[in-house]
């Protein structure tokens, strides 16, 4: 019982966190003609420098443009976050048709091993360099 | 458990765990047993205040998440700057209650 709501939560989490991204991604297509200067990052509003995932819209577009030289250079994020934006729902189809847990379980197998000391401070040292790169190249 | 102990120990912790376990908390700790008592003692919580001032100063980059073991969703933040920084500040308002529940998972895998 309890682990069957924690699974929902995971998959709530996971969907609205596709539907936000997708929703971000024509609202932004939609403005595109505008201007180009968007962007809701607090971090770089108060502070003036990028914070580690800034340009990621940019690099996600940039993706759609097949243009992947420009989003490995907007930020590398982008091609992780655009990744996930397709592999998910498809994923959650699947699991949804299947009547199986498979994200679920490997949500927390990924969970778990960000827990352990080495994989968490390899992921914050490849976070903190994107971060360093993206302040010096100015996204 | 005797009453005395039990009581003790919940009024020291209470800010820990959220408000509508508290009765919960109490009748499942008078049927724990003596042996089980250690384990429940030298548990470590998180305080929900200390989260909340992460969470105000670094809570954009998803660090409140990933102290509380919420790995998952701290990335989601990070990668996210901070959930289009909407998410930072509905989080400034929820991350003391779901680290309450995050310190009742902890010590439910004790009691039960």
């Amino acid at each position: 019982m309890l682990i069957q709501r924690n699974d929902f939560r995971k998959y709530a989490y996971l969907a609205a966190a596709c539907v936000v991204g997708y929703a971000w991604l024509f609202w932004e297509y939609q403005r595109a003609h505008v201007d180009g200067a968007g962007g809701v990052c607090m971090i770089k509003h108060v502070t003036g420098i990028p914070c580690p995932s800034c340009g990621s819209t940019r690099s996600v577009q940039a993706l759609l443009h097949g243009d992947v030289a420009g989003a490995l250079w907007l930020n590398p994020l982008g091609i992780v976050l655009f990744a996930l934006l397709i592999v998910l729902p498809l994923w959650m189809g699947y699991d949804k048709i299947a009547g199986r847990r498979s994200l679920a379980a490997a949500y927390d197998a990924m969970e778990n091993l960000l827990r352990k000391p080495l994989p968490a401070v390899i992921f914050a040292l490849l976070i903190a360099m994107n971060w360093v790169w993206n302040i010096t190249k100015g996204v | 458990m005797d009453a005395q102990k039990v009581d003790m120990y919940l009024m020291s912790n209470t800010k820990f765990f959220p408000a509508h376990q508290m009765p919960v908390i109490r009748d499942r700790m008078f049927q724990l047993p003596e042996e089980k008592w250690q384990n429940v003692q030298f548990l470590e919580f998180k305080d929900p205040t200390t989260i909340l001032i992460v969470s105000i100063l670094a809570g954009q980059l998803g660090i409140d998440r990933f102290l509380i073991g919420d790995t998952g969703m701290g990335i989601g933040k990070l990668l996210t700057c901070g959930g289009f920084g909407i998410w930072a500040i509905v989080d400034w308002f929820m991350i003391m209650d779901a680290t309450r529940e995050k310190n009742m998972a902890k010590l439910q895998m004790v009691l039960y």
